[in-house]
């Protein structure tokens, strides 16, 4: 069974690899040209029935030309590319690559094409998605790169950020001068997007065929989860008392602990005023207070579910970002939770951290399918203490999330559980522990998860 | 990719030009490159193209049934997979080639509508979800994914019609020259800007060179690659061909027969038949084992009756009895199977009719299914009278046949009694076979009908009519060996008459008796029965298919042909997709938005007479600011201590006239036409009341 999974897997890997280089190498007339070798081959294949044969030696004589014109392409370019840090899955990502043309003559018609890194599984990650599908090693190789391609479940799709790469035009380079070419790419889903390097391209004479000129430039660019708009979000709760208060934080709390005194900032009450230091400094000056009651709320993120689940997943992150793009954390914090390797709490708001960094963290959240999900809800239980709020965005609605819901009531937490369910799934669900409130649970599924989030 | 101009025009006359359709051709060029002079544009939307790609799968399917009756391809591809015989398999596939090449042919005429479509519609692509179910489903699916930006039908609209004209087959330069200058003017607008122009044509010109040398040599390894194929062909050819001049039989192999359930034909015996008669096809004179021949095979040619459809054979006969059979023929010519002594053939539309001095009946120019009836009844036949090849014994088998002889003492007998001395030695001393093992105890250099007479003692029918032939040539009787079916199975599914299948292929002797020739067959009746006539399991399943083919080739020879109900099933689904798509479009300007009052911009609610409150409350300095909800501007005016009242109530009917699918009753849509003005009436006076009160302080 293993021997047929890594057959498969190298049949794989060579159609997969055969298409990529079909792709790059033909322009669209190229490959019609191709497609149409291949129709008249068919066709002509008995020379007094039909005139295709002459189609076809004229096209078989059209590519050998255009393969030959293609060899031998020489040149020296410098090549700068200029990445925004971060991108975000769904809108495109713009950016400028410079290009100097390094040799003493003109370069024109040159292409530009970028080179991503492999989305390709391992074959250790393949054959333990093909497992876990439960999926039958089959031969029909076509059927099943197709499904590698567009099957939500296949392990190809999940680690393919950008789908398509076209070539783009490079303007006429006089010798040793430099142009500038923007570049525009689709990213589907979020990660780190990795860039290998940057192809230029010639085409021969025809236009149909291509050839290629590889310069590495190895970079990054970080892909943030989608966002879902929101109406704004006012969560329930009250201030809570932090033990030890949060490091670092920018602006004062309510507490009646005197800390310090601090030049006065605009928007500081007016009672804060130190009349006497303004008196002696003639600047004025605020008391400031140990910041140690917050209103402090817990985004809560599920990560455990199986690969095949791995749509589900992607929603919920999405679900995560929206409601911590919208949750305001000027007047308080927010602590989102999650499994991965261990347990982490990540804390934003009140100067702590941006909210960038909250949906950078939200960008390399991955899948959790070995630990159990009392990981997490105990993670959460133990911060309880300190919380006025919690939104939990679960992959499921099983015995220990439903447990784990009814311990956060017991504590008195106000909650908002927000559930990802499969296409026409998110009607039945039983509220359990939410029955006497059912307004807190959200069901939302995987297609709909913008029109469900919009009811909010 | 867009087509450039001229290119779409001058391959559909490139087409036409090819498959001698100019006359339709001529028009569609000038329709589809007129419409770069043609500033109006139908607005089609992605249904309007829905239902534009469904009438050309409805013309791709009339097409395709057009083209395969009317050239018997299912037929074709039918009796492809029901037989054994290389030559009716290659027969079959000649056949159902050419339907498919009729098809190609006519595929430009399929997407006409769709080119057309395009090329008179204000969208320069058109959504790949018309042409696929599947991108439909997945965009169900994941309606977020990325949308590809559609496809131009112009190039492979091209690319269809030169697949038309290159199956159109019209030899001569004229395709070669065509398609060059028709590729060249594609790849012009996507040459590489990089190459000077004079480079670039002459690699074109290469690439020609190339071609055309290319095409040429291709031709001549055909005509190798056949004369190669011929000669193998001629050593490996077994056929039990209906027309063919000499039959092989499988004298002298081992191992079981392999016969095909396939039906071949159906018969149904006139009144007054009880038991059909063996239907010949053809007789031999010549034996070289394992092969029957015919010498001197010359055909002569029958003349029709007053009508084109019945065929005298026996001028002067009377015949009595009468058999309809029922057969597919091929196209060309092909040989009938007829009962003994027919002297008349009815309802057989062919151009001609010939036969020979061995009863052979051959036909040219046939409809391919025919039903014809034989008129038969003893007496006379079209076999010639005997000459000394019907006494040839061969050399090989004298030894074998002239000791049985011997051992019958068939010299003594009258030539009566020797039919019956024969037929008596085969019923009494051998059996039927259809799987013959190798005798070992034969010794070498004796010929495999020897082996049957002196040793085995079981055969099939060609053992036992070539040992009867050569038996009763021995004993002085004139005699042939004949080929044909024997009629015993029933036709079951259409509880009447029988039905006649490849593996009932039979044969037996000819003997001169009487100043006549006489059917005299020595195989052991049992092989009519039992376990010879086992067919395999899914008998039945093709059985049923042949019979639904069987019956729809009837219907279509007796009711003058399928055509005028195909054109009008076309016809009525042009009609009905045509009105649909009529109903409720209008013509457009190129280039100008869709900006004219419809019903798609009324039911917007663009027509509310809210936006006029809010107007008149603009002109009195209350703008609304932009980006500001009417329900924030309201609240505003309320703070500024402006009198809203009445506003709030007329804002929640206008944003349901404005949003709510559902919209309005007409009762609610009178109440907030009648309700605005009533405020607007109010505001004016109160308006005109505050201008008077401020003029008279003045």
């Amino acid at each position: 069974m293993l021997l047929l999974h890594k057959l498969f897997y190298r049949s794989y890997r060579f159609a997969t690899g055969v298409e990529h280089w079909f792709r790059r190498r033909f322009t669209t007339a190229g490959i019609a040209v191709a497609a149409g070798l291949l129709v008249s081959m068919i066709l002509g294949s008995d020379v007094t029935q039909t005139m295709a044969f002459q189609v076809f030696t004229l096209l078989a004589a059209l590519l050998l030309v255009a393969l030959l014109a293609s060899l031998r392409f020489r040149g020296r370019f410098e090549i700068e590319r200029s990445l925004p840090r971060l991108g975000t899955a769904g809108v495109p990502l713009r950016y400028r690559i410079s290009i100097r043309n390094r040799t003493d003559r003109p370069q024109a018609g040159l292409e530009l094409i970028e080179e991503l890194a492999d989305p390709r599984p391992t074959q250790a990650e393949f054959i333990a998605a093909e497992i876990a599908t439960r999926n039958p090693p089959r031969a029909d190789l076509l059927v099943r790169t197709r499904w590698l391609t567009i099957s939500k479940r296949s392990p190809a799709r999940t680690r393919r950020i950008v789908d398509k790469v076209s070539a783009c035009a490079i303007p006429p380079l006089r010798a040793g001068s430099a142009a500038g070419v923007m570049v525009e790419m689709l990213p589907l889903r979020r990660g780190v997007l990795r860039f290998h390097g940057v192809v230029v391209a010639r085409c021969d004479p025809f236009g149909l065929f291509r050839s290629f000129l590889r310069v590495r430039l190895p970079q990054t660019v970080l892909i943030l989860p989608t966002r879902y708009p929101l109406p704004p979000q006012v969560l329930p709760g009250a201030r809570r008392y932090q033990p030890g208060g949060v490091a670092l934080a920018g602006s004062v709390g309510r507490s009646e602990e005197f800390m310090s005194l601090r030049d006065y900032r605009h928007g500081d009450p007016v009672r804060h005023i130190h009349w006497r230091s303004w008196a002696k400094t003639g600047r004025a000056i605020v008391k400031e207070f140990q910041d140690e009651f917050f209103v402090r709320h817990a985004l809560v993120l599920d990560t455990f579910t199986d690969p095949t689940r791995a749509d589900n997943f992607e929603e919920a992150v999405s679900v995560a970002a929206s409601f911590a793009c919208t949750v305001l954390t000027q007047e308080s914090l927010l602590d989102l939770m999650f499994v991965g390797v261990q347990a982490y709490c990540f804390t934003v708001g009140r100067g702590v951290a941006h909210l960038d960094q909250m949906l950078e963290i939200l960008a390399a959240v991955q899948l959790c399918p070995e630990a159990k999900f009392e990981m997490l809800s105990q993670k959460v239980l133990d911060h309880a203490a300190s919380l006025s709020g919690c939104i939990c965005v679960l992959l499921a609605w099983d015995e220990p999330r439903r447990k784990f819901v009814e311990q956060l009531r017991a504590l008195g937490l106000p909650l908002r559980v927000v559930v990802i369910t499969d296409a026409g799934e998110a009607g039945q669900l039983d509220p359990g522990p939410l029955r006497d409130e059912p307004e807190s649970l959200l069901a939302l599924e995987t297609s709909r998860v913008a029109e469900g989030l919009a009811r909010l | 990719m867009n087509a450039p101009p001229l290119l779409v025009g001058l391959a559909v006359l490139f087409w036409g030009w090819q498959a001698d359709l100019l006359a339709f051709a001529a028009p569609l060029a000038a329709l589809l490159e007129g419409a770069r002079l043609v500033k109006a544009r139908w607005d089609f939307s992605d249904a309007d193209y829905g239902r534009i790609w469904t009438l050309c799968v409805v013309l791709f399917a009339g097409v395709a049934v057009y083209a395969f009756t009317s050239n018997d391809g299912a037929g074709a591809v039918g009796s492809f997979f029901n037989t054994n015989n290389p030559a009716v398999r290659n027969n079959a596939m000649t056949q159902g080639t050419r339907a498919v090449l009729v098809f190609i042919r006519w595929l430009p005429f399929v997407f006409v509508p769709m080119i057309v479509a395009q090329a008179y519609g204000r969208r320069e692509r058109i959504d790949l979800a018309v042409f696929s179910g599947l991108v439909r489903r997945l965009r169900r699916l994941r309606p977020s994914a990325e949308r590809s930006p559609g496809v131009n039908v112009a190039m492979p609209f091209f690319s269809i019609c030169l697949t038309g004209a290159a199956a159109a087959n019209s030899r001569g330069p004229g395709f070669f020259i065509g398609l060059s200058v028709l590729l060249c003017w594609a790849l012009w607008p996507r040459r590489s800007k990089r190459y000077p122009v004079p480079v670039w044509l002459g690699l074109a010109a290469v690439v020609i060179a190339m071609g055309f040398f290319a095409a040429r040599g291709m031709l001549q390894l055909h005509r190798v690659v056949e004369m190669l194929q011929a000669e193998w062909m001629a050593g490996m050819f077994n056929a039990r061909g209906r027309e063919g001049s000499e039959s092989v039989t499988s004298i002298g192999k081992h191992g079981r027969l392999n016969l095909s359930g396939r039906v071949v034909m159906r018969v149904d015996p006139g009144p007054g038949v009880h038991e059909p008669p063996l239907l010949r096809t053809s007789s031999f004179d010549v034996f070289r084992s394992p092969v029957w021949s015919a010498n001197r095979r010359t055909f002569a040619e029958v003349l029709g009756g007053t009508e084109v459809t019945t065929w005298t054979l026996l001028p002067g006969k009377a015949p009595g009895n009468e058999l309809t059979v029922h057969v597919s023929l091929a196209k060309s010519s092909d040989a009938l199977s007829l009962p003994p002594g027919t002297g008349e053939l009815r309802n057989l539309p062919v151009a001609e009719v010939r036969t020979n001095r061995f009863g052979s009946v051959i036909v040219v120019e046939t409809p391919g299914f025919v039903s014809y009836v034989a008129r038969y009844g003893p007496g006379a036949t079209l076999d010639g009278p005997t000459n000394e090849s019907d006494l040839v014994v061969p050399p090989a088998e004298r030894m074998a046949i002239g000791g049985i002889a011997e051992e019958l003492n068939l010299a003594s007998f009258t030539p009566a009694e020797k039919l019956k001395a024969v037929a008596q030695f085969f019923a009494r001393h051998f059996s039927y076979t259809q799987n013959l093992e190798t005798d070992r105890s034969a010794p070498a250099g004796e010929t495999p009908l020897a082996t049957f007479l002196m040793r085995q003692r079981a055969g099939h029918c060609e053992y036992f009519a070539t040992a009867t032939v050569l038996l009763l040539r021995q004993a002085g009787v004139p005699a042939r060996y004949a080929t044909g079916y024997s009629v015993d199975e029933k036709d079951r599914g259409r509880g009447k008459g029988y039905v006649v299948r490849e593996r009932h292929g039979h044969a037996w002797c000819l003997a001169y008796v009487g100043d006549r020739w006489v059917d005299f067959d020595t195989t052991p009746g049992i092989w009519r029965a039992g376990e010879y006539q086992r067919g395999s399991s899914w008998e039945p399943v093709r059985d049923w298919l042949s019979r639904m083919w069987f019956e729809f080739s009837r219907w279509r020879t007796q009711q003058s042909g399928i055509r005028p109900y195909l054109i009008g099933m076309v016809a009525v689904s042009a009609a009905i997709i045509i009105i649909r798509l009529v109903q409720k479009r209008q013509w457009r300007r190129a280039g100008t938005t869709a900006e004219t009052p419809g019903r798609a911009t009324m039911r917007l609610g663009e027509d509310s007479e809210f936006f006029e409150i809010e107007r008149r409350l603009g002109t009195l300095g209350h703008v609304r600011d932009p980006g500001e909800t009417h329900i924030a501007w309201l609240a505003r005016l309320e703070s500024a201590e402006l009198d809203t009242r009445g506003l709030c109530e007329l804002h929640a009917l206008h944003s349901r006239y404005r949003f709510d699918p559902a919209g309005l009753d007409t009762a609610e849509r009178a109440q907030l036409r009648s309700r605005a003005a009533a405020w607007l009436s109010t505001q004016s006076a109160t308006s005109k009341s505050g201008t008077s009160e401020t003029t008279a302080r003045a």
